[in-house]
């Protein structure tokens, strides 16, 4: 038994020394080549966290033969075999590089083998390992590209530290149900929101806070705690979808009406806050500062004949601007509203406000028309400083939606939704925001299959980064959605009051991501 | 020799039937078919048709068994580890293996007769060792189980068949290798019944039923087996409901949702199992010791439950409505249009007009699609049946938010024929969300955005088709040649979409039919499809105006003579425009014989004014016309030209 043993040790000690002989003597007949390699995903010149799982990826060339070269200032280099030009890094190696050089380059070198047997050396690519760790849990919808039905939809949560998924819901386990957004307070697992919709058990709204899980009977859409943890900010609103014939992107969704609740998470109860359910305003996307003294949310102004129409009169050219309304959370009490950004101004409509945890930037997408990013493919990115109300376009959008944003609790990682490559599958990409507020190349989810994105017919989609796993089972959540043992929370809406409702109830409605 | 001869000769009666299941199963039921109809459901949505429960949340759940038994080959790790990371994964794949093998027609009746083979051979042996002498009949009647599920078109019911099967092989393989030890047999019984509960999950249940009966049929005394049966199937139970994913787990709706059939085929082994032992008594007699049953009773049995089965299949009106259906859009997939025009659907129009619902609808867009598509529709599609749907049949848009996946397929088919680009990408979508990604769908998927110029969206589609049966040389083809426009381009199916595709926006499913064609004839003015179905519309909602708009651009699409059915249209048209009887004088020459033909009819008509047999009169002598259509807005039609 112990033959064998130190058989099997010094095999791998043989092995080991083999490739490194090995890569020495590829580096010393390699011939340079001057430019970077293509590889995919592209990892090339981005700033990764110091705790993300290994970025695998694939060269894309005519090689024969490869071998990557990984390595930064401190600790071994790690030489990995390419299998068909996809090379995936050994995690216990990767963990301890990253660990061993932070806020240091992370140099990769590619050496192929052509056909003819020469090794050549592409330039190396240098990314950086950021000091700041990104939250480890991240949680994300996956599901395929939808039109008007959903069937199979998952609410999963990712370990970004390795590939670890696991699935908090699986709509298939309730009749036509859809899962919704999942909104974690403060980047903490141990309060969230998550919405439901099935023919079942209707329209649900599970909060957990600790270990125990209420589920409210209503309707509520997009959802903001307020940091104290006792109030959350909803949208409820009535969303349409039309389809075009022509355009690449064909989907175009609109709200027939919407307003902001506020809902008393220890009272059970909706309360209603006049300034934000306006009669001639749409009102939708809230999102706390994190100071908790500011709500802010994204409104836009609307004729008669809008809720009439179908489809509603100009919601070609409906935009929204970017408000804020004064909370103080003592008394209880609401000031006035205070336009941030109008879309006047910017010619653009305003959507999914999101102030980073440290109150100075506030990130949102600004798209042609409309308050749906995720349909519209001018829809990009911008970031705003909280105190000089400067804003910018980020330097991460592509051709394609840029959406669903959601920042790490150290305000140093912001991860997105991208639909480039296509316009059909989103992906989330993750860019370091640095001390000055500048947005760094970002990068795609890793994957254990360097070739995951070729075939991947599924969307990831409303991401969310959380420092701590939701403490549920699937089992529990499931128990949770199907419990006859609802509240009910009605809501009233103020903007419907004297108003001729156009298409039966006004109700809200987070669908159609 | 004489036993020999004695054993051949009881073996008549199996290898007859097995020849016939070949045989029944090569060409009536055309594996072929089964293949390509693999996830459709179609007999579960003729029978709720028939139930006339279409269209209600019940019937179109896409958690329903028959969703979650997505049966779909992929030959990439990941599938592999999915089959073999779950419960009851092994028989999925063996019955995705099943279906996948009806790609190949004389395959697919070979395997399907050796499944019944299979099956027979194992419920022969367990009931022989039960006690009885010659269980020839009740072995073979579950093939006709298969025979069924054939001729459905949904081979997944075979999934209830296989966990079956391994019960049976479990319970024999038990009987056979019992150790005589209790603890050993204690080990042994539940080391079997958790492996069987790994390959078919639920069949370990059973597998505890037949074991049970075999060991209190043999020694009522001997509990052991019966106790350690009862502390599995109570641990069975823990693990599925407390321990496994919720989406894993067996659950009791899955043989009664939506129809209680999989209880009864799975019922039916264990029951056959207990009325022969209550029949026979409790105490267990030796084989030999039994009398056997005449094999010419036995034969005639067996005669007459083929006959009465094969009867039920071809006549009764759901499974002949079902066969019609999945023939149609299997031939609707391939562009087979003769063939549509020629099946055999006489059954389904019986009492037509009265009767016409989502089926008729689905066969009246069938031929309509196929006479459009071959240019005829103008000279015959009042030769088949027409009439005034809810729906109207011609693109049937508004019937693809049912089950009917047949609907969905074939308006998808004709989405991408017409050049309706975007209307094609959102049905396929629905289609693979509500049915799965089945390679057929995947596979138009690529082709809609490499119409519209999305390389990179197909690209996504074709590598995941790569790595699936029998789409790999297309899918492959196309991503060698992604980055050469000028052959991608070239390929006459994605061409014919890129030429014909919309270019003038408006709002999809906001629209009329006419407004829609009309979009796509001045997208794309040549588009000769768009044309004949607009004409076709025109003449099925009595726009004669219509036709006389669009009839002088016949010739520039290749109308030398102008169909039978616009010029009877033109006659209308002039007609209402004239106070006189139509001449010859029209804006569109109009054939001496049409004008009289439509003098005779009007005075046909005139002469039985009030009579309330006049429609049925009429039919006879004018059915076949635009004429009579257009007053009594249906034909029966004759269904052959």
């Amino acid at each position: 038994m112990s033959r064998g043993i130190t058989s099997l040790i010094l095999f791998t000690i043989v092995l080991c020394c083999g490739c490194q002989s090995d890569i020495a003597t590829i580096r010393k007949n390699s011939t340079a080549i001057n430019r970077l390699p293509v590889i995919e995903p592209d990892y090339i010149g981005s700033t990764i966290p110091p705790n993300i799982a290994p970025i695998n990826f694939k060269v894309i060339d005519s090689s024969v033969q490869c071998v990557a070269e990984i390595k930064s200032i401190k600790g071994s280099s790690l030489i990995i075999r390419g299998e068909k030009g996809g090379f995936r890094i050994p995690p216990a190696g990767w963990r301890q590089l990253l660990k061993a050089n932070t806020g240091k380059p992370l140099l990769i070198t590619i050496y192929s083998r052509n056909r003819k047997g020469t090794w050549q050396r592409y330039r190396t690519i240098e990314d950086t390992i950021a000091v700041e760790p990104i939250d480890r849990y991240c949680t994300y919808r996956l599901l395929n590209f939808q039109y008007n039905y959903s069937s199979e939809l998952r609410e999963c949560e990712r370990d970004l530290s390795s590939f670890d998924e696991r699935v908090l819901v699986n709509s298939r386990n309730f009749p036509w149900g859809c899962v919704n957004c999942h909104t974690p307070n403060n980047n903490d697992s141990k309060q969230f929101i998550l919405q439901v919709r099935s023919s079942g058990y209707g329209s649900e709204t599970l909060i957990a806070d600790g270990d125990s899980v209420v589920t409210l009977n209503s309707r509520l859409g997009y959802a903001s705690w307020h940091p104290g943890g006792n109030r959350i900010a909803f949208s409820v609103y009535k969303v349409e979808q039309y389809f075009h014939a022509v355009r690449a992107q064909f989907i175009d969704v609109c709200d027939r009406n919407s307003d902001i609740v506020i809902y008393d998470v220890s009272k059970r109860k909706i309360l209603p806050v006049q300034q934000l359910q306006q009669k001639a305003y749409l009102e939708t996307w809230p999102c706390w500062s994190a100071d908790g003294r500011y709500l802010y949310f994204c409104s836009a102004v609307v004729s008669d004949d809008y809720f009439t129409s179908d489809p509603p009169a100009q919601f070609e050219t409906l935009r929204y601007s970017l408000l804020r309304i004064s909370y103080n959370a003592d008394e209880d009490t609401w000031g006035t509203v205070d336009t941030i950004l109008s879309a006047r101004e910017t010619g653009l409509s305003i959507a999914q406000p999101k102030v980073s945890p440290d109150n100075r930037l506030i990130v949102f997408c600004m798209q042609q028309y409309g308050a749906y990013p995720h349909t519209q493919v001018s829809s990009d990115l911008y970031c705003m400083d909280m105190k000089t109300r400067e804003y910018r376009k980020l330097p991460v959008n592509s051709a394609y939606n840029e959406s669903w944003h959601s920042w790490s609790q150290n305000s140093r990682w912001l991860l997105f939704s991208s639909k480039r490559g296509g316009g059909i599958f989103t992906r989330l990409y993750f860019t370091y925001i640095d001390a000055a507020g500048k947005a760094h190349k970002p990068f795609i989810l890793p994957q254990h299959d360097p070739a995951f994105y070729d075939s991947f017919i599924k969307c990831y989609n409303v991401g969310e980064l959380a420092v701590a796993p939701v403490r549920f089972s699937e089992r529990q959540l499931l128990a949770a959605i199907t419990t006859k043992k609802q509240i009910s929370v009605p809501v009233t809406l103020g903007s419907e009051q004297g108003r001729k409702k156009s298409n039966g109830v006004w109700e809200g409605l987070s669908g159609g991501h | 020799m004489l036993s020999t001869v004695k054993r051949l000769h009881r073996s008549i009666p199996t290898a007859l039937f097995f020849v016939f299941c070949f045989l029944f199963l090569l060409f009536y039921v055309d594996p072929v078919i089964d293949y390509s109809a693999n996830g459709m459901d179609i007999h579960g949505y003729v029978a709720t048709i028939h139930d006339g429960s279409v269209g209600t949340p019940q019937s179109a759940s896409v958690n329903s068994l028959q969703y979650r038994r997505m049966l779909i080959l992929e030959l990439t790790p990941e599938y592999f580890k999915g089959i073999a990371g779950r419960p009851g994964g092994g028989i999925r794949f063996l019955c995705t293996l099943i279906i996948y093998a009806c790609h190949r027609p004389v395959l697919g009746a070979i395997v399907l007769s050796a499944l019944i083979l299979v099956l027979y051979r194992l419920f022969k042996w367990y009931l022989q060792e039960v006690g009885f002498r010659r269980p020839i009949v009740p072995a073979l009647l579950p093939g006709l189980f298969i025979l069924s599920f054939a001729a459905w078109y949904d081979l997944s019911y075979n999934i209830f068949i296989l966990s079956v099967a391994g019960a049976l092989a479990g319970a024999m393989l038990f009987r056979n290798r019992m150790p005589a030890g209790g603890i050993s047999r204690i080990l042994f019984l539940s080391l079997l019944f958790w492996l069987l509960w790994y390959v078919t999950q639920w069949g370990a249940l059973l597998f505890l039923v037949f074991t049970i009966i075999d060991r209190l049929r043999r020694n009522v005394r001997d509990l052991i087996p019966v106790v350690t049966s009862v502390v599995n199937g109570v641990l069975f139970i823990i693990v599925e409901h407390w321990l496994l994913p919720p989406g894993t787990a067996v659950y009791w709706s899955d043989f009664v949702v939506p129809f209680i059939l999989p209880l009864i085929m799975v019922g039916y082994f264990p029951l056959a199992t207990l009325i022969f032992v209550g029949w026979s008594g409790l105490r267990f007699v030796k084989t030999e010791n039994r009398a056997p049953v005449g094999p010419i009773i036995e034969v005639a049995v067996l005669m007459c439950c083929t006959i009465l089965t094969t009867l039920w299949l071809s006549r009764e009106q759901v499974n002949r409505d079902t066969r019609t259906i999945a023939r149609t859009v299997y031939h609707l997939q391939h562009k087979k249009w003769d063939r549509i025009l020629r099946e055999p659907a006489d059954g389904l129009f019986t009492g037509f007009p009265q009767k016409a619902g989502p089926l008729q609808e689905f066969m009246v867009h069938a031929v309509d699609r196929a006479l459009c598509s071959s240019g005829r529709a103008g000279n015959h599609i009042f030769l088949y049946p027409q009439a005034v749907f809810s729906d109207d049949p011609l693109l049937m848009l508004e019937r693809t938010h049912t089950n009917g996946f047949v609907n969905w397929f074939a308006v998808l088919d004709l989405a991408m024929d017409l050049g309706m680009v975007n209307t094609a990408e959102k049905i396929a979508g629905e289609l693979m969300e509500n049915m799965g990604p089945y390679p057929a769908i995947m596979y138009r998927r690529a082709l809609v955005q490499l119409a519209k110029g999305n390389k990179d969206a197909a690209a996504v589609y074709l590598h995941k088709l790569e790595r699936m049966p029998f789409r790999r040389t297309e899918a492959r083809y196309l991503i060698r040649i992604l980055d050469n426009d000028q052959k991608l381009y070239k390929d006459p199916l994605i061409a014919a979409m890129r030429a014909k595709r919309d270019t003038i926006d408006y709002y999809l499913f906001n629209v009329s039919y006419e407004t829609t064609l009309r979009n796509l004839l001045r997208s794309n003015p040549s588009n000769r499809l768009a044309y004949d179905y607009l004409m076709t519309y025109f003449l099925l909602t009595g726009n004669t105006d219509g036709i006389a708009e669009m009839v002088p651009l016949a010739g520039k699409f290749g109308y030398r003579v102008l169909p039978r059915y616009w010029e009877e249209a033109l006659c209308i048209n002039d007609a209402a425009r004239m106070a006189d009887a139509p001449s010859g004088n029209s804006s569109t020459t109009i054939r001496k014989e049409t004008v009289e033909r439509f003098n005779r009819f009007a005075m046909a008509c005139m002469r039985l004014s009030g009579d309330p047999a006049a429609p049925a009169k009429l039919a006879m002598e004018y059915g076949k016309s635009y004429f009579y259509f257009s007053i009594f807005r249906n034909t029966p039609g004759v269904r052959h030209e």
